[in-house]
């Protein structure tokens, strides 16, 4: 909230009175309206990009919770099934096994499959069951006793209402924690959309730009830059100071003995 | 009479006939039926685990098959597709890549020592970040600073620290140099674009941002240690210290494991805070050659034409993809190595 001539003279303390110095609320305004990409002629601006994060975020995070909250009830109640059992390959796989397909073959696979710059192909993409969230749904439903189960498959039910009606909601505090942690992930990243999703800038790829945009030198500014990015945590630290109680204490994760 | 007892009493039956001949009843089909409510279930498996199936394969299966294909590959400008090398040089990427690596006049293996000295910081910050979450679950005196001081670094994003630092680094040590210190302006130079100091530099940043490792996990995992197990130990003296080491580590022994198999997954291809704070090298932000990791090296010659590796994208793909395959190689026996270490000192604590 200083001047470039205050921020110059002394960066470390509150901004100073008088001529050319004062608590400037306008750099905010500034930052906002400067935050722009150009892409194949045309101008993306804040809003735009405010709704691709949140199409990004919100997308994938409900998609990533929800593959990995399904795969890891099957994998956590049904292991009496042999096949079932045997998919804790694919988890070790997964998570362990340190080859890993490089960006290149990311990019062009992507690309091969028409999903490159398709915000939907990446959302697809993203969606893996059986990675990190995986892990923590799991020691969730470990913990979650499967006589709930039992006592309404003898009332009739079946197991896709067991699963939906009687087990989900009895997790559904972690559900809810995974997808925010999720979303604040997602918010933050923007390496995906450079890489990824180049037609559909979010706020984080607009604020990475942010600093290298000298052209204009009264927006190019480090007050300006730093109010822009201020304004990129803020949503995200809004939503931790609302919901910190259940995000902290709420998390653990599996072991993966053998 | 039970399975095993028929099936004993039909060879009986078949070793007493004579070679050929038919045995005296029909022989009882072994096939066992199975139960409705077993059915039921693998269909309702099946059909919950499709997508999620279809899925693992497209992009994990296929797409790490993909990689593996691509590492045999090179462009040709003149189709613009990646073709395969004649089966005389299928392994020139790989050649190409151990060369650069052990060369003494191209600087690879110095970027592949700072990538895993950027990543090593984890490895030190993790007791460190245990014993944080430990203060804050514990309430400890400090415990609130603590929160405010390691959980920004855990929600806030990467991008934004590393450019607010950016920032501070430059224009506001700019400021206080010639203002508070009085210097003059010319002789300023940040530490972040000086040869000497970047490295060191770098790796002290990315050890404050380890410090809170994975606080909320950590966190989490130490408030499910049972009451009564605490209890137990106050009412035996037991110190802060010794709650620690005898009864919080030994249940996260399975969090720890996690932890350090993660790390070395990562190990060889760690890219450090580079690209956040520097972009690709090709915005008009000057990065010395001793911060270069190999990790950010590879993800910019494959994602910026001409930034590092002096070629376009295209061109690196192959490259890229055999170095990757060669560095998941020497990873695995490291990574399966660390798990048979952790087994075998397993407390066997379960909670």
């Amino acid at each position: 909230m200083k001047t470039y001539i205050n921020f110059y003279e002394d960066p470390l303390f509150f901004p100073k009175g008088g001529e050319g110095y004062g608590w400037k609320f306008s750099n905010y305004a500034a930052a906002f309206s400067a935050l722009k990409i150009f892409r194949e002629g045309r101008e993306i601006m804040a809003p735009e990009m405010l709704l691709n994060s949140l199409l990004y975020a919100g997308g994938s995070g409900v998609v990533s919770v929800i593959t990995a909250c399904l795969a890891s009830y099957i994998l956590a109640k049904y292991s009496y099934l042999k096949w079932v059992r045997g998919l804790w390959v694919i988890v070790l796989i997964t998570n362990y096994l340190p080859i890993s397909s490089s960006l290149a073959a990311n990019i062009k696979l992507l690309t091969d499959l028409g999903l490159y710059d398709s915000l939907l192909g990446v959302i697809f993409w993203q969606c893996g069951a059986f990675g990190y969230i995986f892990l923590i749904y799991y020691a969730t439903w470990k913990s979650v006793s499967w006589s709930y189960a039992e006592a309404a498959f003898i009332d009739g039910a079946g197991h896709f209402r067991t699963m939906l009606l009687i087990m989900w909601p009895m997790t559904r505090t972690i559900f809810g924690v995974l997808f925010i942690q999720q979303f604040i992930t997602l918010w933050n990243d923007y390496m995906t959309p450079i890489i990824y999703l180049p037609s559909y800038p979010n706020l984080s790829y607009g604020a990475y730009q942010f600093q290298f945009s000298v052209a204009d030198v009264n927006i190019a500014t480090p007050p300006i830059q730093i109010a822009g990015l201020l304004m990129l945590a803020l949503p995200v630290f809004i939503l931790f100071l609302i919901f910190r109680n259940k995000l902290m204490g709420s998390l653990t994760l599996g072991g993966l003995k053998g | 009479m039970t399975d095993r007892m028929q099936e004993q009493q039909a060879a009986r039956i078949d070793a007493a006939l004579p070679e050929g001949s038919v045995p005296p009843f029909p022989e009882k089909k072994k096939k066992r039926k199975m139960l409705v409510t077993t059915r039921n279930a693998h269909i309702f498996c099946a059909c919950v685990l499709a997508f999620m199936l279809v899925q693992w394969v497209i992009f994990f299966f296929y797409g790490n098959i993909n990689s593996i294909l691509l590492a045999f590959q090179h462009f040709d400008p003149e189709t613009e597709t990646q073709v395969y090398y004649p089966i005389g040089q299928l392994f020139t990427n790989f050649g190409n890549f151990v060369t650069d690596l052990f060369s003494t006049t191209r600087p690879l293996g110095r970027y592949f020592l700072n990538g895993m000295a950027y990543h090593l910081t984890g490895l030190i910050c993790l007791p460190l970040s245990l014993i944080f979450a430990f203060v804050i679950y514990k309430d400890m005196l400090a415990s609130g600073f603590m929160k405010v001081v390691l959980f920004i670094p855990s929600i806030v994003s990467a991008m934004v620290i590393a450019l607010l630092f950016k920032t501070f680094m430059t224009q506001g040590l700019l400021g206080v140099w010639t203002n508070l210190l009085e210097k003059p302006y010319d002789q300023f130079l940040s530490p972040l674009g000086d040869d000497d100091k970047v490295f060191l530099t770098l790796i002290l940043y990315q050890f404050f941002l380890g410090l809170p490792g994975s606080l909320l996990i950590n966190i989490g995992t130490m408030s499910r240690t049972p009451k009564e197990l605490i209890e137990f130990g106050e009412l035996e003296g037991m110190s802060y210290f010794q709650e620690f080491r005898y009864i919080t580590l030994p249940l996260m022994f399975s969090v720890l494991q996690i932890y350090c198999l993660g790390m070395f997954t990562g190990f060889f291809t760690a890219q450090g805070p580079l690209y956040a704070i520097y972009g690709d090298g090709a915005s008009g932000t000057y990065l010395p050659d001793s911060a270069i990791s190999f990790g950010y090296y590879m993800m910019v010659s494959v994602i910026s034409d001409n930034s590092m590796s002096g070629v376009a994208a295209d061109f690196m793909y192959g490259y890229t993809s055999a170095a990757n395959l060669l560095i998941g190689l020497v990873s695995i026996p490291i990574v399966y190595g660390t798990k048979k270490l952790f087994d075998r000192f397993d407390p066997e604590a379960e909670f």
